[in-house]
């Protein structure tokens, strides 16, 4: 792949499940738009063996060895002085975030980011640490006094829901980390330029992954994320037909108000096989989270197919545009396809595959929500509020303990609430019937 | 020092001596002393004697060696300048070189015929022949110079004159065009001194022949097959004039080629159209996927080629170009049927291979009809329905490796639609072999009707 002079991405990872990803992408999936510009994020467990985390990614390919003692020596930042980690409580990854934040800004400064670079921040939304710091983390890079370049750098969130199965305490986690992501502070401004969800769960039923082990299972989601950022990066590069630039990406859903999306991906299509319209039917059945297509306002859709065959004019960006519209009308909300669609095919001289990714966006959140939402309030009447504060302990440790104020929590339920009537209310007007032309034409003085 | 004053300070030292000796110890003991001197002074002259000779063969040993080398150069210079006459006159070069010969002869140096060092050479001195030694290699030098000077211009008027004669040959149509251009390379090289010159003379004059030799046997070739258009027996005794080579063998072949081109012009005309007629059938045959892209290069290659035949003597290439399109057509016959064959023992290994994929078997009987020694229609007749059968076959495998390949990710899109419509016909699939994916669903999920090409739930 060659390298653009255009936008240059960086993947900020905290925890330890974004650790796994980044250093999987790091070892495996090496993009030259991103390079070396990758930055771990943990707290004090991860200090004492960090080969913990990368166990299983360095048993299963022995050959990462290296990378991994060169991710250990530059790209590992540990902050915060708990005795073992955030215990799955975003508060103490907030606050050990915040005590650290000179350490953790060091670390990134290393990373040379500049200009109108992307930072790709990347958590699991289920846990303390990556769920607790990348939200407080973006929102002092983006506002404070230390923003790498003020203004300029764009900010992207991959947040990734547990399983279905899992323990409340880690719902409630996730309902407090989307929102967070989404707004933040004190006046609630927009965090995140756009949000990224994928699901666990969701993206397991997709692939059909049935290994018995935990580690083969995040490991093959963990590969279907990095595809995904991937696919993101494509249509900015030189080899698009039509370029979606990080501007395209987050500007105009910023300005709707809603900017949370979800990749839907066919990837390893036959092109003498399959045609576009097929491989976008097949990738809008597997949303990385669960949401219903037709109530999505905005889609960007990324094809990557070989130069070959673009040359040939097998595939075309102007019949992609077509497609796209008739596939937009078929499967997005509302009867003119959403109100938001950009379209992209790049061309590739390294796959022979046709590769399709739909970044659908401003969904509702329904789907999400009532999945969280019981045990969010499981866990949330179970704590005990004592003069207006909630105290949260790890069960496994209680050295770990941290007070959060009912009012944060209030807020944080008011915000989410908010963002979701923005959003069903921008669905109920994607919805709506068409106008009256002719009322409309008279009205603007024809 | 003087010898001689060494040799009066010597006897007035022992004169001096002996004095001595006798006004100290008188004359018994003087005449001892006279005694001694005697005997040294003969062992001395024995020894001084004894030394001389040895030096002075060594002196004349040297000596010889010196004249052999004269005598070397000198006769390798005069072969040399003898070589150079068969291009310009050396007359006054060699006449300077006999006087050369005669004035050392004159010296009592060499014998007669200058082949033998006289003995007589033992008498002069090292100096005086080492001085003759360097005033006949400057001599040798200088006439070489001039030899040069005026071998040089000959050379180039010769070397121009064979040029000249290989162009009118090519001009002819003899195609000599790669030879031409070699020949060409090596008469370009600069060459300093007479022998380089001499050298560079051969290997013009050697490969001027060998291309002269070669359009000698194209003319042969040519005037054999025109034999069967026309009389050549003129031709052919005007051959084998050229073939001796000698002056007029290059206007000879010119005129041969004339001759030859009006017999054989109607041949090649026809021939010419036929060839490029049946190139463009294959060509056409050719442009598939399973052939490899240089087996198609190779045969537009020849197309192109013997489309930009005009002359009618290059009937005997157009000839060549034929048996070679013959043998590349069934060279790629052959491989892609080693394809076939090959596809089709991992087919046959498949589930489902004999509901879903069908074999043709008039293939090998179509192979079979290939023969290169058939004539060109015929051959290119055969070629081309056993190519068709070939390709429609190895499009028929690649449908059936693809449908498989692909099924796994197929097969949840028919199920979706059987779900979502209870019916799916190949037009609600914008796939590849729809058609066939729906067989394939089908013969894999017994619970489901294929009804005109259309499946159904059962």
């Amino acid at each position: 792949m060659t390298v653009d002079e255009g936008t240059r991405w960086s993947i900020i990872a905290s925890g330890e499940g974004a650790n796994r990803i980044s250093f999987l992408y790091y070892a495996k999936f090496r993009n030259p738009v991103i390079g070396d510009r990758v930055l771990l994020l943990n707290t004090s467990t991860a200090d004492v063996k960090p080969e913990k985390t990368f166990d299983y990614i360095l048993s299963r390919e022995p050959g990462f060895r290296e990378t991994f003692e060169k991710i250990k020596r530059e790209k590992i930042c540990i902050f915060g002085k708990s005795p073992s980690g955030a215990g799955n409580n975003w508060k103490v990854g907030e606050n050990e975030a915040r005590e650290d934040f000179d350490t953790i800004r060091r670390y990134i400064a290393n990373l040379g980011i500049g200009g109108r670079d992307v930072i790709m921040g990347i958590t699991t939304l289920g846990g303390g640490t990556g769920n607790g710091s990348l939200p407080y983390i973006m929102n002092r890079l983006k506002y404070g006094d230390v923003a790498v370049s003020p203004g300029e750098n764009s900010y992207m969130a991959f947040g990734i829901l547990p399983y279905d199965f899992e323990a409340s305490q880690r719902f409630f986690n996730t309902v407090c980390g989307i929102t967070r992501l989404l707004k933040f502070g004190e006046e609630g401004r927009q965090n995140a330029d756009m949000l990224l969800l994928v699901d666990n769960s969701q993206v397991e039923n997709i692939l059909g992954i049935t290994s018995d082990t935990r580690e083969e299972r995040y490991h093959r989601i963990n590969q279907e994320i990095i595809k995904a950022i991937s696919m993101m990066i494509a249509p900015g590069g030189r080899q698009a037909r039509s370029t979606i630039d990080i501007s395209d990406y987050y500007q105009l859903p910023s300005n709707i108000g809603t900017y949370h999306f979800t990749p839907c991906m066919s990837l390893g299509n036959d092109p003498e096989i399959f045609s576009i319209e097929t491989a976008l039917d097949t990738a809008i059945n597997r949303p990385m989270v669960p949401v219903d297509p037709k109530t999505a306002t905005m889609a960007y859709i990324i094809v990557v197919a070989p130069e070959k065959y673009i040359e040939r004019g097998i595939f075309s960006q102007e019949e992609l545009e077509r497609i796209t519209r008739d596939w937009a009308v078929k499967n997005l909300a509302g009867r003119r396809g959403g109100v938001l669609r950009y379209s992209s095919l790049v061309s590739s001289n390294e796959k022979d595959t046709l590769d399709v990714m739909i970044l659908l966006g401003g969904f509702s959140l329904k789907g999400i929500i009532s999945k969280c939402l019981q045990k969010y309030y499981d866990f949330k009447e179970s704590l005990e509020v004592d003069r207006g504060h909630i105290e949260v302990a790890d069960a496994d440790d209680p050295r770990i303990r941290v007070r959060i104020r009912v009012e944060d929590i209030e807020r944080i339920e008011e915000r989410i609430k908010e963002y979701i009537s923005i959003t069903e209310l921008k669905i109920k007007r994607a919805k709506k019937r068409e106008i009256d032309l002719q009322a409309k034409l008279k009205e603007w003085g024809f | 020092m003087n010898e001689y004053v060494v040799t009066f300070l010597a006897i007035l030292g022992t004169l001096a001596v002996g004095f001595a000796l006798l006004v100290r110890f008188g004359v018994s003991e003087v005449a001892y002393f006279g005694i001694a001197v005697l005997l040294l002074a003969i062992f001395g002259s024995i020894f001084y004697t004894w030394w001389k000779t040895q030096t002075d063969k060594t002196i004349n040993k040297l000596k010889v060696e010196i004249l052999m080398k004269v005598r070397d150069d000198y006769w390798m210079a005069r072969r040399l300048m003898e070589d150079a006459q068969d291009l310009v006159s050396m007359e006054d070069i060699l006449q300077n070189m006999d006087a050369i010969k005669e004035g050392l002869v004159g010296q009592k140096l060499y014998s007669r015929d200058m082949k033998k060092i006289e003995r007589t050479v033992e008498k002069m001195t090292l100096t005086s022949i080492e001085q003759e030694s360097r005033r006949v290699e400057q001599r040798l030098v200088s006439l070489e110079a001039l030899a040069v000077s005026s071998y040089r211009p000959s050379l180039e008027k010769y070397v121009e004159e064979l040029r000249g004669n290989l162009r009118r040959l090519e001009d002819a149509g003899y195609t000599i065009g790669e030879r031409v251009s070699e020949f060409n390379i090596k008469a370009g090289k600069t060459a300093k001194g007479l022998r380089e010159l001499i050298e560079k003379k051969k290997e013009v004059t050697e490969d001027y022949q060998d291309i002269v030799a070669q359009c000698v046997r194209e003319a042969t070739e040519l005037s054999a097959m025109a034999r069967k258009f026309g009389d050549v027996t003129a031709i052919d005794e005007m051959i084998a004039r050229a073939r001796g080579g000698g002056p007029e063998a290059v206007e000879t072949l010119i005129e041969v080629r004339g001759k030859l081109r009006e017999i054989v012009s109607d041949v090649f005309a026809r021939q010419l159209n036929k060839l490029i007629q049946n190139l463009e059938k294959i060509t056409k045959v050719l442009d598939s996927e399973h052939v490899a892209p240089r087996d198609r290069d190779e045969i537009a290659g020849i197309l192109a080629y013997v489309k930009a035949f005009e002359d009618p003597g290059l009937l005997v290439e157009l000839q060549r170009h034929e048996t070679k399109f013959k043998n590349m057509v069934s060279a790629i016959i052959q491989k892609l049927d080693t394809r076939l064959h090959s596809l089709a023992s991992d087919i046959k290994a498949q589930e489902l291979s004999s509901k879903l994929w069908k074999e043709d078997p008039e293939i090998p009987a179509l192979i079979e009809a290939v023969d290169v020694r058939h004539p060109l229609d015929r051959f290119t007749e055969a070629s081309r329905v056993a190519l068709e059968h070939i390709l429609a076959q190895l499009d028929e495998d690649k449908a059936f490796m693809k449908i498989m390949e692909n099924y796994p990710k197929v097969e949840p899109i028919i199920a979706q639609q059987l779900r979502d419509r209870k019916e799916v016909g190949p037009g609600d699939l914008t796939i590849k072999y729809a058609d066939r994916f729906l067989t394939l669903y089908h013969l894999k999920n017994p619970g489901t009707k294929l009804v005109r090409g259309k499946l159904k739930v059962g």
